[in-house]
């Protein structure tokens, strides 16, 4: 709140623009950054510390035991991007800014993104060591929005090769970009309902193979 | 209660290497109502066996199959397990803790709350309920673990080593508690220990693993029985050489001590008692030489 009131200080006549783009700047990176550090915890210490045999040696399935934790770090996750978002609005509303029907859009766009990143670095927690579960996330993340984005480099348009490289990239790993809202809710722009439809189609279908990925490592796991 | 049929379980511990084999070919049944000791050294099986039972882990080959055609699920909601190591949320209190555990046995409110009130009396962890696990010893955290296995009367209670840790005092009350519940409740006791000493207290059962082999399974009586030997020992004072050297025959062997013994089968005891009179010498005791299951394990184990 305080970081959104001093940088909208600094904006030299269009401190409701800054706000609001600092704000929901800031909202998205800190549920990105709650999901990966505590993503890479949440099944990877329960079985490091063994304590995933107190719930399992009594009636709880593993997938029970995998989705009870997921749900619950989603909760945690949504009330996060609540907490931040409606801290950061507060600034934009006293700096006279009007209410959007964007502003939900880019909560459940918001937590789309953060439950992504929450699955993958779950995902590679489960294959890999903690340090590498997070650098391979923050990797991911970082070219879920570059790859995207450079597919309207002028260079990459005139490289068929290149292109084909690029969109089959975003074919297979995550298109974080997908869900980048924040220019349209900044600037007022009209967004394209279909694409939001496609976009949290996207989302859902990945977050649901995402599931079902850690799942099947979860279930024939060998919790020695 | 359960019957374990040709388990195998080999670990790849390097991709080039040959897999270490845990379990080979086990195979045995744990009774109904019966208390059975699960025995062998360290680095015998025992706890990649438990694990294996509890779905931890998987084994290479072989099933488990559970009487009366219960389902894992129902296993599950019969089943007490404590593991070796007490693994537990440091930060929870121990009543948070019970809580906890006894919801995920589907036990909730007021019967929850006189369970764990029951059993932390009868494990004498009551008084640091509601301090938190980080603060307990290991014997604390083995009751409070104990407790939790069985807020909801299990019928069948698994648990890994549960003396280690406990200072003699904590182990006989371990040990009359699992008589208890076996005899009050038909609960089956299933625990594994590599102390032959506590298993032959209170079982009536055993199973012995040696590296991953079944080395013996059934009653700790007969095993003892079939293990006994057929001497008997006599403790003669004042023993003379001469008398030794007029029954060669049927004296098996000597020994001599504070007081000198003669060994011969059973068949010629009565024969040598009265020898022993017939020379006016004096015998201070006789004995059946038998082994204890310690011995008996130690020579299966060769």
């Amino acid at each position: 709140m305080v970081f959104t009131y001093i940088t909208s200080e600094f904006s030299f006549g269009n401190p409701r623009f800054i706000a609001m783009d600092f704000g929901v700047g800031i909202s998205s990176l800190a549920s990105v950054g709650v999901a990966i550090f505590l993503g890479v915890s949440l099944l990877s210490d329960e079985i490091e510390s063994r304590t995933v045999y107190i719930a399992l040696s009594r009636p709880i399935s593993r997938s029970g035991f995998l989705f009870g934790k997921i749900l619950g770090m989603t909760l945690i996750l949504f009330l996060n991007l609540l907490i931040i978002l409606s801290c950061s609005l507060v600034i934009y509303f006293i700096f006279g800014g009007e209410w959007s029907l964007l502003i939900p859009v880019f909560l459940v766009f918001s937590l789309f993104e953060a439950l992504l990143v929450l699955l993958i670095v779950v995902f590679f927690s489960l294959i890999t060591n903690k340090v590498l579960a997070v650098i391979n996330t923050i990797v991911l993340f970082l070219l879920g929005h570059a790859i995207p984005n450079s597919l309207d480099i002028t260079m990459v348009k005139e490289n068929p090769f290149l292109m084909k490289v690029l969109k089959g990239y975003t074919f297979i790993f995550p298109d974080f970009d997908r869900f980048n809202i924040k220019r349209e809710l900044t600037l007022s722009q009209p967004i394209d309902s279909l694409l939001l439809v496609n976009s949290s189609l996207y989302a859902l279908v990945y977050i649901f193979l995402m599931l079902v990925t850690i799942l099947l490592i979860f279930k024939n796991r060998d919790l020695t | 209660m359960f019957e374990v049929k040709n388990i195998r379980k080999e670990f790849q511990e390097d991709f080039w290497k040959e897999p270490f084999v845990a379990l080979n070919d086990l195979s045995f049944s744990i009774e109904e109502g019966k208390i059975t000791g699960f025995l062998g050294a360290n680095g015998a099986g025992k706890t990649t066996f438990l694990k294996i039972l509890l779905d931890f882990i998987t084994p290479t080959s072989g099933s488990i199959s559970f009487n009366n055609n219960m389902s894992k699920k129902e296993f599950f909601q019969n089943l007490g397990y404590m593991p070796e190591r007490p693994y537990y949320y440091e930060y929870l209190t121990g009543r948070e803790f019970l809580l906890y555990v006894g919801k995920l046995q589907n036990v909730e409110g007021k019967k929850l709350a006189e369970a764990i009130d029951r059993w932390t009396k009868e494990l004498k962890v009551d008084f640091a309920l509601d301090r938190s696990l980080k603060s307990y010893s290991k014997g604390m955290l083995q009751r409070v673990g104990f407790a939790g296995a069985l807020l909801h009367d299990p019928s069948l209670v698994v648990l890994d080593e549960p003396l280690s840790g406990l200072d003699p005092v904590g182990r006989k009350e371990f040990k009359d508690i699992l008589v208890k519940i076996n005899r009050e409740y038909n609960c089956t006791v299933f625990f594994s220990s590599h102390i032959v000493s506590d298993v032959e207290e209170v079982s009536e059962n055993v199973i012995v693993i040696d590296k991953g082999n079944l080395v013996y399974q059934g009653n700790i009586n007969e095993l003892l029985n079939q293990s006994s030997s057929n001497l008997v020992k006599l403790e003669v004072s004042h023993l003379p050489d001469s008398f030794i050297q007029d029954n060669k025959d049927i004296i098996l062997k000597t020994n001599t001590g504070i007081n000198e013994c003669v060994f011969c089968t059973k068949d010629n005891q009565q024969k040598l008692i009265s020898k022993i009179y017939e020379s006016s010498l004096d015998i201070i005791s006789i004995n059946r030489e038998s082994l204890t299951l310690e011995e008996v394990v130690y020579n299966l184990n060769g």
